[in-house]
C-alpha cells in the first residue's frame, strides 16, 4: 500500500533566517529514519506568513498547517504525532 | 556556541530589524512605538510586567544607537531622539544594561528538595572542606566554607545537588565581568577581549553592542563612495552563493563590495616571509597569529609576556582596507564580518571606519526587504582568493602560510580561548618546538563567531553544499 507522504515547506526566506531559522533547511538529517521516508521536503523563500504581525517566524508548513516559531524539535514532534495517527 | 537558539538572541536581531526599518524609511518617529509593539498590554510579560520589559527593551534599543542608561540625561527624552543622534562604537562597543540584569546570585552549589537525607549521605562523607551539614533530614551546604569544587554534586545519587551558575561570569574566559557593589554585573572594559560569549550566554539578554549602521546609513545618503569589506566567513551565512550574497549587500546601498579573502593572502604571504626568517634561527619561540582581534586583545590585556611573539603584519581587515582606500582615497571602508572586536580593531586603525557585525547586515537585508536569494548574481574578480578564504575555519590560517611558505612547519592550533587552552598553549610556548601559533578565540574560528547568523555546523554545512 502506497501512503501518501507528508508535505513540508520550510520557509527559506531572510527574514526566518535571521530570525532562528537558518537550521531548519538540514531538517532532513536530524530525522530518524522511520520519518525520513515519509515525508517530502521542499523549500521555499518566504511564504508570507510573516506579513502576519500576529505570528511569529521562523514558519514551516506541514500538510498546509503553519508552525510558527518553528524548531527541528518542534516539527519532529509534530512529524510523530501524525504518524501515529496514520498508524492507527 | 549556537545562536538563534534562544530567544534573547531573537529579541535582539528582532529589534535590530525594527530600528533599523524606521531608520530606513526615515521616520524615527515610529521608533518610540517599538517597546509597545513588542510588549502591548495584556501580552504575557517576561519579567514582572509588560512595563519592565518595555524599559528594558528601550534600553536595548538605546544601546544599539550607543547609549547607554547612564547617557540618559532625561527620563522623558523619546528613543527616537536618539536614533536621530546616534553615537554608534563612538561611546562603547558592549553594553551592559542594569535595568535588564537579573542580579544572579553567586554561583553556589544548592541542595534541592529532592534530598532524602540518607545514610550513605556522600556529599557529607567526600566534602573536602566540611561544608556538608544535615538539618531537618535534609543536606545544607555552608556557602563560607564551601569552594565550589562541585564533589557533593557528582556524588548524590539522587542528583539532589544543583550548580546554580552566573551565566556571563562562567563563560568569560578572563574573568572581566564582575557584579559591583549595587548587585549588577560589570564589564572591566581594560581586561574584556570582546569575544561576546557574555552576551551569548545572558539569559536575560543583558549585553548588547552597540551598532555603526545608523551612521553609515548617514554615509550611505551622501555623496561619499561606501565600499564593503566582506570577512570569508559570509560563505556559511546564508544559504546560497557568494555572488549573490555579494549582490545583496551592494542592494543594501554599498557602492562596491570586496573580499577580505583577498587581503587574508597578503597576510599570509607576509606572515610565512616572518616565519621563515624566525625559523632560521636555531631556536625561537613561534610566531603567534594576529588576524583574530579577541587574540590579540587577549595578550594585550592579559599575557603581556606573549606580546614580542605575536605577528607583526596586519590583518586581512586593515590590509583588504589598505588596497581599497589605495584605489578609492575617499571611500568609507565598512568591514562586514562575524566579530565585535573587529568592531574595536575598526575604530582604531586608520583604514577602516567602521565594523558591522553578520546579525545586522542580517537585520538590514530584513529591514530593507532583501530577500537574499532572489538576487541577480554579482560578478566577482576572476581570481578566487581560495586560500583567504580558508582563513575563516579553524587551521585555514596555518594551512595558508604551510602552503605559501612551501614547507612543512610546525603548528599549534588554539581553536577556542578559555582558560585551558590558554594553560595548555603556555606549555608549547615553553616547549620550544613550535613554528606557529594559530589562535582563534571562538570555537571553530570565525565560523563559530558571536555575531554569526548560523551554528558553526550549520556554516560549515552550507560551505560544503
Amino acid at each position: 500500500m502506497e501512503t501518501k507522504k507528508i508535505q513540508i515547506v520550510i520557509c527559506t526566506g531572510t527574514l526566518c533566517h535571521v530570525l532562528g531559522g537558518a537550521e531548519l533547511p538540514s531538517l532532513e538529517q536530524h530525522l530518524p529514519d522511520h520519518l525520513k521516508n515519509q515525508v517530502e521536503i521542499k523549500g521555499s523563500p518566504c511564504i508570507n506568513h510573516c506579513k502576519n504581525t500576529d505570528m511569529r517566524p521562523p514558519f514551516v508548513e506541514i500538510n498546509g498547517e503553519v508552525i510558527e516559531q518553528a524548531s527541528i524539535t518542534r516539527i519532529r514532534e509534530h512529524l510523530e504525532k501524525l504518524t501515529a495517527n496514520d498508524s492507527k | 556556541m549556537t545562536p538563534n537558539k534562544n530567544n534573547a538572541s531573537i529579541i535582539r536581531k528582532d529589534l535590530l530589524i525594527r530600528l533599523y526599518r524606521e531608520l530606513l524609511s526615515n521616520d524615527t518617529a515610529n521608533v518610540d512605538r517599538i517597546p509597545i509593539i513588542i510588549k502591548p498590554r495584556g501580552r504575557e510579560p517576561w519579567r514582572c510586567c509588560v512595563y519592565k520589559d518595555r524599559a528594558v527593551l528601550k534600553y536595548k534599543i538605546m544601546s544599539m544607537l550607543g547609549y547607554s542608561e547612564a547617557d540618559e540625561k532625561d527620563e522623558l527624552t523619546p528613543l527616537s531622539w536618539y536614533a536621530e543622534h546616534p553615537k554608534g562604537t563612538n561611546s562603547f562597543y558592549l553594553n551592559l544594561i542594569e535595568e535588564a540584569c537579573s542580579n544572579c546570585p553567586p554561583p553556589s552549589y544548592v541542595v534541592t528538595n529532592l534530598c532524602r537525607g540518607c545514610e550513605a549521605r556522600p556529599c557529607q562523607v567526600n566534602c573536602p572542606k566540611d561544608a556538608v551539614s544535615f538539618q531537618n533530614g535534609q543536606a545544607v551546604i555552608n556557602a563560607e566554607n564551601c569552594i565550589n569544587c562541585g564533589k557533593c554534586m557528582r556524588e548524590c545519587p539522587y542528583n539532589a545537588i544543583h550548580y546554580q551558575p552566573r551565566p556571563c561570569e562562567d563563560v568569560c574566559p578572563v574573568d572581566a565581568i564582575y557584579q559591583n557593589p549595587k548587585g549588577y554585573e560589570e564589564i572591566d572594559m581594560e581586561k574584556c577581549i570582546l569575544c561576546g560569549r557574555c552576551l551569548q550566554s545572558c539569559p536575560f539578554g543583558a549585553v548588547i553592542p552597540s551598532s555603526d549602521f545608523p551612521l553609515l546609513l548617514e554615509d550611505m545618503k551622501s555623496e561619499t563612495p561606501v565600499v564593503a569589506i566582506v570577512a570569508p566567513a559570509v560563505a556559511g551565512q546564508f544559504r546560497t552563493s557568494l555572488e549573490k550574497i555579494y549582490a545583496a549587500i551592494r542592494n543594501v546601498g554599498f557602492d562596491e563590495v570586496y573580499e577580505v579573502a583577498e587581503g587574508a593572502e597578503k597576510t599570509a604571504s607576509l606572515e610565512s616571509a616572518e616565519l621563515l626568517h624566525l625559523k632560521a634561527q636555531n631556536e625561537h619561540p613561534g610566531l603567534m597569529s594576529s588576524c583574530c582581534p579577541a587574540w590579540v586583545n587577549f595578550v594585550k590585556g592579559n599575557k603581556q609576556e606573549w606580546k614580542a611573539h605575536v605577528s607583526d603584519t596586519s590583518s586581512p581587515m586593515v590590509l583588504t582596507a589598505q588596497s581599497v582606500k589605495e584605489k578609492i582615497p575617499n571611500a568609507k571602508v565598512v568591514f562586514i564580518g562575524p566579530c565585535l572586536a573587529k568592531k574595536e580593531e575598526a575604530h582604531s586603525s586608520a583604514e577602516v571606519d567602521y565594523a558591522i557585525t553578520f546579525e545586522e547586515l542580517g537585520a538590514v537585508f530584513v529591514a530593507a526587504g532583501i530577500e537574499v536569494a532572489n538576487q541577480e548574481a554579482d560578478s566577482m574578480s576572476e581570481k578566487t582568493p581560495e586560500i583567504g578564504r580558508g582563513f575563516s575555519a579553524s587551521g585555514g590560517v596555518a594551512r595558508a602560510i604551510e602552503k605559501v611558505a612551501g614547507q612543512k612547519i610546525n603548528a599549534y592550533i588554539v581553536n577556542g580561548i578559555d582558560k585551558m587552552s590558554i594553560r595548555q598553549m603556555a606549555k608549547a610556548v615553553k616547549d620550544k618546538k613550535t613554528d606557529f601559533f594559530e589562535v582563534m578565540c571562538c570555537e571553530e574560528g570565525c565560523l563559530g563567531g558571536s555575531q554569526s547568523l548560523t551554528s558553526a555546523n550549520e556554516a560549515k554545512r552550507i560551505i560544503k553544499n
